[in-house]
């Protein structure tokens, strides 16, 4: 918090070697520094009238024959940089400057020359002097301190440990101001190996979150760089290419639909514009994309002292899939522990869920006849008693003999008499689909987009993406009625078992059960559904710049996001922590999204210490703070973000009257029934059709269709299941829908374009997204029970009873 | 009455426009004001109630197995589709509300029946309410500047004008009359808007009668004199809303627009607004792809985009924004026309003086706006929205597009506005449904004749006494964002502008958010000023407790029991009715507030549970309290089970039980 007294937003200099003991400032020029000052001397910045500092400035005097230079040291934004500011008492009439530089001019009102400068510690050479009597100096109380002075490693060094991470360099920097977003922020751009920050002056960075989510830009998430001068010059900075001109200010697209716009300082700051635009492309083109920003870790590990645990089960150890298991009161099932070496799937947790009748060994038998080993597992198992399963395509090359048929079929079945194979890619867009869907519409979203003026809406549907997002909600409102309302146990099967299955069986989870609509059920389900099932993060996400990207879990937030607006009370979470999630996918500060499988994740993470040790016994334990620090998850949301913004992650519209314990009470009976007769069915558009055989292997006599009371009309039905099921949407408010279930609307108009994301580029549109008064109305709230808590113990504790009701007191007395 | 063929047909089946399987079954009935709807279904007996007057078009379908449908589309958006079993039946419904909805009389019209019990001191008292002279007060008129002319005083130069009407005060009644003659239908350059902050004013007129070269001094010495009351800048913008091509065909025509040449220090600006007949078919396409029974996303974006609705309310804002820039910022006068300065006009100088002045997002000056800028200046309500039968291409969404841009700047700036969505759906609503007589007749002379104040009631009374249902919980006076001037980017857009889901589809729940955020933050808001109230309440209660058992203590020591219980029973007289109050608050401390002990009155999320203060704007609402022939309203009775899609308003009930 600077005073209004001094320019709001310090610039930082570095003097050029020809100008070595000098001081500029932008405002006034060039001043040399006394040439050989006669003594230093340190104190505290005096106060000043009337404004409260927040911390108290170190003030630096110099002392030399002709010059009487104050410099004050201000805890600055940059890890690397002081700011100072200086005064210079005029010098006696009839000295000139030495060094021909000009002399300043426009003393202020109290006759000191004031301003703001800034520059490298080394730039000038404080040398250590002796200790001078106090001539007076403005300053109360000065904390005379002698002897040595060495600002770098004093002040400034201490500033470099809190800014920057380990292993982190700063490459350049250069004074600007952030155009685009209210309010407008002076402050510094500065280009490290890991990111590229924009410093507010007078921000400081918490030692709680190492990478602020609001200044710090990942260099993995540049998508498109840009400088501009002038009103027409613009260059697309790709590496290689030199920059052709002076920018006078850069434009970086996050490939997460952030924006940073910096203008730069003009007046001298040329070269420093110029440089840290180059910085930034090459630094952008030499970042590389799938390493872990160690130092994350390290500077959180040594802040934390002993053991922490995960913010969510990470659903590394089988208790945690065990605790999970009860949870879901699904009975029949089992943690197994087949996979525990990775040796059935690499793709697959360690742990999961498969039927209690079924044995391990016939686990490992029928698995190996799916795509990549990845069968049958529970995904989530409804209290009616349905379940719903997920698994990979067949392998159809396999050679099945009976028994493992056998196996694959009993597995699949789970012991429900009905089990509906969804295909899961049916209706659904593909992969390459998505990814160029998610091209466009980052396309669409730019701010020079030109497709943004008349014809928008036609272009916002060329993008196809809202197009994605409800067919993924038509189905998965579809799966959600099979699995509730019908309580049909459900298998989704995809070939590859790691991208739309995990988005239709969390939308499912989310549309039916309350619990995962909670902040933590939700973090759980993509932590389960997403990040322990193997969806290739690294590879959808872009990051090794494989062919196949894809970004489906963008695709899943998006759908997220649709439920949340169109049933804002039933979420414990809000569009912030969504915003949050999404802008998380880019950032490389925990393994959670930089991995593609749970295998790689863990061999990173270290968590096989315990096999390692058990090949080799002569290992020793690895060390405490090692294991303590990789457990860092996403989930980690301090890492990233402030409590303040912790805090919004909360839905105030969150109505906890909607508690999933009230919903798990009304558990209807369990329609399990084990053994045949049994029925097969196909779930396709919208339209269950019955199904002779499970496995494309051979027709099964024990799996003949037979004819049930839930079988409709074989024609094709335009209407989804939940249309048929629950009449119409208008019909929705009478009906009582099976409770817990949410069927979202996924007519045209009700599929909105998530603007708070994706144009958050553009600033016009920011100003009517940010409604302060939304928190202001909870801190409101918040104030008020604070407030009566407050009151509440004066009355209630030990008196409690007299008190509290005159009536008491009558009877009391009585 | 004598238009109403059949009064009752059994076995009729609404049809859900979104999936035709779907049907009620019920009896329909017509009658004098209304057309109901009743569900048989025998424990909803859902209601749906429309007014005549809000039935814009009626069309039979070709006769099916089932019956004979009906398609019955309204004014406010809602859509009915009837099938009758009986083509007879169906044709006389179809013949009698042709003639309902049609009304030739201003008698016929509902607002002349409509009597929602109050006594004449309350009903004018309620036409008071918005004062139009306390407004130009309050913009700080009269002053040196600007007079109040009563040159137009019985209509004498216009008739489609108010009689008080401010005018600079260099415009003798030469200039004006002059000027007037120079004008389409008279309608001279008037003050609509002062800005005291710069003195800069936005007046409005109709086209010139310029044709290719005419010239008229007294129009010339009366822009000068706008010009010359605003002592801070040396010219004025004279704006012409139309497309500069639809202006210069009006040349042809002997009218047109200003010469640059002729006026001295004016600069003209043509800002392209399309007509009324685009307008009502740009209107047209929007509605049919909101008809589609399950649009797809490319359906509707695509039908959105071509309908063009959403490029109009961009050019209606970007006019609004361009002027209020001009006032603000540069200082500048501004004069805006259209033809006859009475729709594009109206819309523009509304949405400037939006942006311009906060107290018009506030509930009261928003009425005032519309009072000033549409009601006073002669916007023709009966033409634009066809209260009574007349010409079909007349009729034109004008001033729903100025609705609709206010919407839209709702939300761009979610705590600028002191009302909500609510409010402007109901005053649309009312616009259309002439129950009150607000939006009567096409100008003031013409409602003064009617003696409309005498025999109608006020709209604005009626939203006034509701308030509390139309506040946005989110308004924050002083916000930076908010205070003065909105500021808009200059940049166009067209992404800020959204399909308003809320006005256009609001009768489909289903495409409605089922949950309401607006209407959880009021509950919010009110909880939070309840507790705030009951912390007040409960310290003092405390502190008298306190007092009481201190005397307490002091009379056991003195005296025997019962004078102890009387003791306290005096204190409980103090704080009227303390002990329920008290224990009831304590259990439902924090997250409920005691008011609202019944589980489904404050924080009721869904649409369908909308508070409405106004029956009538729910799709199937209770009845009008006023409804003068009641003799088809058997079937509801007084006994009608309150549906769950429309939350009641407790007076009105009341009075349909009187009624009945």
């Amino acid at each position: 918090m600077f005073s209004p007294r001094y320019p709001l937003f310090p610039h930082l200099f570095q003097a050029p070697p020809l100008f070595q003991n000098c001081v500029y400032s932008p405002l006034r020029g060039w001043a040399s520094l006394p040439p050989s000052p006669e003594s230093t001397e340190v104190s505290e910045e005096p106060p000043l009238a009337g404004l409260d500092t927040p911390f108290k400035r170190p003030l630096i005097v110099l002392r030399a024959p002709q010059t009487l230079l104050s410099l004050v040291l201000c805890p600055a934004p940059l890890p690397d940089f002081s700011l100072l500011d200086y005064k210079i008492q005029p010098l006696p009439k009839g000295l000139e400057h030495p060094q021909g530089f000009p002399p300043f001019t426009a003393p202020s009102p109290d006759g000191a020359r004031e301003m703001w400068w800034g520059g490298r510690g080394q730039s000038f050479n404080i040398a250590p002097q002796k200790a001078e009597p106090d001539m007076g100096l403005s300053g109360p109380k000065s904390v005379r301190r002698t002897g040595t002075l060495e600002p770098r490693s004093c002040q400034l060094g201490s500033h470099l440990a809190s800014g920057c991470l380990p292993g982190e360099q700063i490459l350049a920097w250069a004074p600007g101001v952030r155009k685009g977003l209210e309010p407008e922020l002076s402050g510094t751009l500065i280009c490290t190996n890991l990111r590229v920050s924009f410093q507010p002056c007078g921000w400081q960075r918490s030692q709680e979150t190492p990478l602020s989510s609001e200044y710090d830009f990942v260099l993995v998430n540049i998508g498109r760089l840009e400088a501009v001068s002038g009103l027409s010059r613009v260059q697309l900075l790709r590496p290689g290419s030199p920059l052709k001109f002076i920018p006078e200010e850069i434009l970086i697209h996050g490939r997460d639909f952030r924006l940073l716009r910096v203008a730069f300082e003009a007046g001298g700051l040329e070269p420093q514009a110029f440089q840290v635009t180059s910085a930034i492309v090459q630094a952008r083109a030499q970042s590389s994309q799938a390493q872990q920003y160690a130092g994350i870790s390290l500077s959180k590990a040594g802040q934390s002292s002993g053991s922490r645990k995960p913010p969510i089960p990470l659903l590394e150890t089988s208790e945690d899939w065990e605790t999970e298991r009860k949870k879901q009161g699904a009975r029949g099932w089992r943690v197994s522990t087949v996979n525990e070496r990775f040796d059935v799937a690499t793709s697959l947790p360690r742990y999961f869920w498969v039927p209690k009748r079924t044995l391990d060994s016939e686990v490992r038998r029928a698995f190996g006849h799916f795509h990549q080993g990845r069968g049958p597992r529970l995904s989530w198992h409804h209290p009616g008693g349905s379940d719903l399963l997920r698994c990979g395509g067949f392998y159809t090359a396999s050679d099945p003999n009976k028994e493992h048929i056998r196996a694959v079929e009993s597995m699949l079945q789970a012991g429900h008499s009905d089990v509906v194979l969804v295909d899961t890619v049916d209706e659904l867009p593909s992969l390459t689909d998505v990814q160029l869907a998610h091209l466009k519409l980052r396309a669409l979203c730019l701010p020079d987009s030109s497709a943004a003026e008349e014809k928008w809406l036609s272009a916002l549907e060329g993008t196809r993406w809202l197009d994605y997002v409800r067919s993924c909600l038509r189905k998965a409102s579809d799966i959600s009625v099979l699995v509730t309302s019908r309580v049909r146990s459900v298998v989704l099967q995809e070939r590859g078992d790691r991208d739309f299955n995990g988005l239709l069986s969390s939308l499912v989870q989310l549309l039916s059960a309350p619990e995962a609509r909670t902040l933590l059920g939700f973090q759980s389900l993509v932590q389960r559904e997403w990040v322990a099932a193997g969806h290739p993060f690294l590879t959808r996400l872009g990051v090794t710049g494989a062919s196949e990207e894809a970004p489906v879990f963008l695709l899943f937030l998006d759908c997220v996001w649709q439920l949340l607006h169109q049933f804002p009370a039933e979420f414990e979470f809000s569009e912030f922590f969504l915003l949050a999630l999404h802008d998380s996918a880019r950032v490389p500060d925990t393994l959670t999204f930089l991995r593609d499988t749970p295998w790689e994740r863990g061999k990173q993470s270290g968590q096989f210490n315990s096999y390692t040790q058990i090949c080799t016994p002569g290992y020793s334990q690895p060390p405490a703070g090692n294991s303590v620090n990789l457990q860092l998850s996403v989930w980690d949301w301090d890492l990233r973000y402030s409590s303040e913004q912790i805090l919004q992650f909360h839905n105030p519209g969150y109505d906890p009257e909607h508690c999933p314990d009230s919903w798990l009470l009304r558990q209807q009976p369990s329609f399990m029934v084990p053994g045949p007769p049994s029925s097969v069915w196909l779930f396709s558009r919208g339209v269950l059709t019955p199904l002779n055989q499970l496995c494309p292997w051979r027709d099964s006599p024990s799996l003949l269709a037979v004819s049930s009371r839930w079988l409709p009309r074989p024609a094709i039905s335009s209407e989804s299941l939940a249309d048929q099921e629950w009449g119409l949407p208008s019909h929705w408010g009478a009906c009582p829908l099976p409770p817990g279930l949410l069927l979202p609307g996924y007519l045209g108009p009700q599929i909105r374009l998530w603007r708070r994301c994706y144009l958050r580029g553009r600033p016009e549109v920011q100003k009517g997204l940010s409604a302060p008064t939304i928190s202001g109305l909870q801190d409101e709230l918040s104030h008020l029970q604070e407030l009566l808590r407050r009151w509440t113990p004066r009355v209630s504790p030990e008196d409690h009873s007299k008190k509290r009701d005159p009536n008491t007191i009558l009877s009391q007395s009585h | 009455m004598e238009h109403i063929r059949t009064p009752k047909v059994e076995n009729v089946r609404l049809v859900d426009r979104i999936s035709s399987k779907k049907a009620t079954l019920g009896t329909l009935y017509l009658t004098a004001t209304h057309v109901i709807f009743v569900e048989n279904a025998p424990d909803t007996r859902k209601e749906t109630w429309i007014l005549h007057s809000q039935i814009s078009t009626i069309e039979k379908q070709a006769t099916t197995a089932t019956g004979c449908p009906l398609l019955v589309r309204c004014k406010n958006f809602q859509l009915l589709q009837l099938v009758i079993p009986q083509e007879r039946d169906c044709h006389d419904v179809y013949i009698s509300l042709i003639r309902l909805a049609r009304p030739v009389k201003y008698e016929e019209l509902y607002c002349f029946s409509f009597n929602p019990k109050l006594d004449k001191e309350e009903r004018e008292q309620g036409w008071t309410l918005i004062d139009l002279s306390e407004e130009y007060k309050r913009m700080g008129l009269p002053n040196n500047y600007w007079q109040l002319s009563d040159v137009n005083r019985d209509y004498r130069v216009c008739d489609s004008y108010p009689t008080e009407l401010y005018v600079p005060k260099s415009a003798t009644a030469h200039i004006i009359v002059g000027s007037s003659k120079f004008r389409s239908r008279r309608r001279f350059p008037a003050l609509s808007y002062y800005y005291k902050d710069n003195h800069a004013s936005i007046c409005r007129s109709s086209q010139p009668l310029s044709g290719f070269s005419a010239r008229c001094l007294e129009d010339e010495q009366m822009l000068q004199a706008i010009r010359k009351a605003n002592p801070g800048s040396d010219f004025i913008y004279v704006v012409d809303t139309r497309p500069k091509l639809n202006a210069m065909a009006n040349r042809a025509a002997g009218k047109g627009y200003e010469n640059e040449d002729n006026y001295s220090n004016i600069k003209f600006q043509f800002i392209g607004i399309e007509n009324i007949h685009v307008m009502r078919s740009s209107l047209q396409k929007m509605l049919e792809v909101c008809e589609l029974k399950s649009p797809s996303m490319s359906d509707f974006l695509w039908g959105l985009e071509n309908s063009g609705w959403l490029r109009h309310i961009k050019a209606i804002m970007d006019a609004g924004i361009f002027i209020a820039k001009a006032v603000s910022e540069e200082g500048a006068s501004v004069l805006v026309h259209c033809s006859d300065g009475w729709d594009r006009t109206a819309q523009v100088c509304s949405v400037a003086s939006l942006l311009l002045d906060p107290h018009y997002r506030t509930l009261k000056g928003f009425m005032v706006l519309i009072e000033k800028d549409w009601i006073s200046f002669g916007h023709k309500f009966n033409h634009r929205y066809g209260n009574l039968d007349g010409d079909p291409k007349e009729i034109s969404p004008v001033i729903d597009q100025f609705i609709e841009c206010v919407w839209q700047l709702m939300e761009q700036f979610p705590c600028a506005f002191e009302f909500n969505e609510r409010f402007l759906i109901h005053i649309q609503h009312h616009i259309y449904s002439c129950q009150f007589g607000n939006f009567l007749c096409n100008s003031q002379k013409e409602r003064q004749e009617l003696k409309i104040q005498e025999r109608t009631y006020s709209l604005w009374a009626h939203l006034w006494k509701n308030r509390a249902d139309y506040m946005n919980p989110l308004f924050r006076a002083d916000h930076s964002q908010t205070r003065g001037t909105l500021r808009l980017p200059t940049t166009p857009c067209n992404f800020m502008y959204k399909f308003w889901n809320g006005m256009y589809n609001r009768f489909e729940k289903g495409l409605q958010p089922r949950q309401s955020v607006t209407d959880y933050l009021m509950a919010v808001k009110e909880e939070t000023q309840q507790l705030e109230e009951e912390l007040e309440a409960l310290e003092e209660r405390l502190e008298k407790i306190q007092k009481v058992q201190l005397n307490h203590t002091k009379v056991k020591s003195k005296q025997s029991e019962p004078s102890k219980h009387s003791g306290f029973s005096t204190s409980d007289n103090s704080t009227a009715n303390t002990p329920q109050d008290y224990s009831g608050n304590m259990k439902s401390f924090p997250s409920r507030s005691p008011s609202q002990g019944d589980e489904d009155s404050a924080l009721i999320l869904t649409q369908d549970n909308l508070k409405s203060s106004d029956p009538d704007l729910s799709a199937n609402s209770d009845q009008e309290s006023g409804v003068e022939d009641l003799s088809c309203r058997s079937p509801s009775g007084g006994e009608c089970a309150p549906s769950e899609d429309s939350a009641k308003d407790r007076d009105s009930d009341e009075a349909v039980f009187l009624t009945a």
